[in-house]
């Protein structure tokens, strides 16, 4: 997939010097060189100039050239195409009835690779074993969703796990199959607005574990508080520096009252630190 | 018998030739005619069901043969393989049965398919579509008067000539 939403001199450029596993990130700006990111570094590569076809082609081939089918994706600032890759888009914004309607002229684009890093979560050993409400916590771009990714493949074995992936990056579903390898008992519902999600699929899928990535906002803070209080076991996340931003934000303070764990990464698919209940375990 | 012979490949020969004129306009009538019903088509699959293009397209010519529908197919292949250049849209319609002065209007149609919203795009179509109505009543009546006019013609001649040869 790669292949075809890169132009050539970009997708020879970039892996001619890395392979895919190794980047978690490119970016793409016109009139400036190709960026990657390798290891949570940033590498520029000088001569390799972005042009505005080659923004064009990106999206075009990650929208099937079907701009019409995904404009509602493109208004919210992204795209997901192939086995999970995440276009964040930039560019104008067009207003429509006083919203955004669709974004023209675009100039950037961050393109983000999924990765399936099995043991990435070695440290998170007596979290899976009692499985029991979880915040991983970070910065963006340490590897939350990849964690996640993982705890949803190990606790699928056994219970029945929902994924809730309003971006399609998380457990990524390519033409109806699931692109990375999860357990037994694993429920995917993507490209569905998290609130509408919880809403309906709580009831109609039962599941033992949700499972869902970047928690935004006070109406998703009250939803993950409603559910677990149902019984379900909530294992997210939540950009932000550390636990005490957390406790420090009014919106997200609610969450400590119902989360047991508060995983926080200290690097790229590192852990800093395990707190159960506010009790720093490792 | 050399007279029957020669007799019968004239008549053969003219016969062909009026078959190939008939056959040439039908081509053009129907290449027009697959081309407002393709563009019909997306105006439904766009506007009500947001189909991707490439499948929308393959459902379009499922089961069905023809000039437009082998440039069809090709414009699919072209899409997945991500070569979406002006000149390869251009190139793609450079058919025979396309008149040349049609060809960059109809390139320019596909050349922007799938560019906009689906608002924009049914409106880009509905345009298109009212288009493609001169050329295709005129190619239609091209094939009724020229086309069969030249497949008599050249059965006529082939009988004619087939008599004075024997």
């Amino acid at each position: 997939m790669l292949d075809k939403l890169l132009s050539e001199s970009i997708y020879n450029a970039v892996f001619g010097i890395v392979s895919e596993e190794q980047v978690s990130e490119l970016r793409l700006r016109v009139g400036k060189p190709v960026s990657y990111a390798c290891m949570g570094r940033y590498n520029v590569i000088e001569g390799c100039i972005v042009t505005a076809d080659d923004i064009e082609r990106a999206i075009g081939m990650a929208t099937g050239h079907s701009v019409y089918a995904a404009n509602d994706s493109i208004a919210r600032g992204y795209l997901v195409c192939g086995r999970g890759y995440r276009l964040g888009i930039c560019g104008e914004g067009v207003m429509k009835n006083g919203s955004l309607f669709t974004l023209k002229n675009v100039t950037s684009l961050c393109i983000r690779l999924p990765h399936e890093v099995k043991g990435c979560c070695d440290k998170l050993g007596e979290v899976l074993k009692n499985t029991d409400n979880t915040l991983i916590i970070s910065p963006p771009g340490l590897g939350k969703t990849t964690m996640l990714r993982e705890c949803a493949r190990l606790l699928s074995q056994d219970k029945n796990v929902l994924v809730l992936d309003e971006r399609g990056e998380l457990i990524p579903v390519d033409e109806g199959k699931i692109a990375v390898e999860t357990g037994n008992m694993c429920d995917v519902a993507c490209n569905i607005p998290k609130i509408t999600a919880y809403e309906t699929l709580v009831r109609t899928m039962r599941p033992d574990v949700i499972v869902t990535d970047e928690v935004f906002g006070e109406r998703e803070v009250r939803a993950i508080c409603d559910i677990s209080r149902c019984g379900v076991v909530v294992f997210a996340s939540l950009h932000a520096g550390g636990i005490n931003e957390v406790y420090a934000s009014e919106t997200y303070r609610p969450l400590l009252q119902v989360m047991r764990y508060f995983v926080v990464l200290e690097d790229v698919g590192k852990v800093g630190a395990v707190y159960d209940r506010g009790r720093k375990n490792a | 018998m050399l007279e029957l012979v020669l007799g019968g490949i004239l008549f053969a020969c003219c016969a062909y030739t009026g078959i190939g004129i008939r056959s040439y306009y039908r081509k053009r009538k129907e290449i027009y005619e697959q081309y407002a019903g393709y563009l019909d088509y997306l105006q439904e699959d766009i506007g009500f069901l947001k189909t991707p293009l490439v499948e929308s397209t393959r459902e379009y010519c499922r089961g069905k043969k023809g000039e437009f529908i082998k440039i069809l197919s090709r414009y699919c292949t072209m899409l997945e393989e991500g070569k979406t250049g002006r000149a390869e849209f251009d190139e793609l319609f450079a058919s025979p049965y396309v008149e040349k002065r049609q060809r960059k209007e109809i390139a320019s149609v596909f050349y922007g398919l799938g560019k906009v919203d689906a608002d924009t795009q049914t409106e880009n179509l509905r345009k298109a579509r009212a288009a493609v109505e001169t050329p295709l009543n005129f190619y239609k009546k091209k094939y009724e008067t020229t086309g069969t006019l030249a497949f008599k013609l050249g059965v006529v001649l082939g009988i004619a000539a087939m008599i004075l040869a024997a």
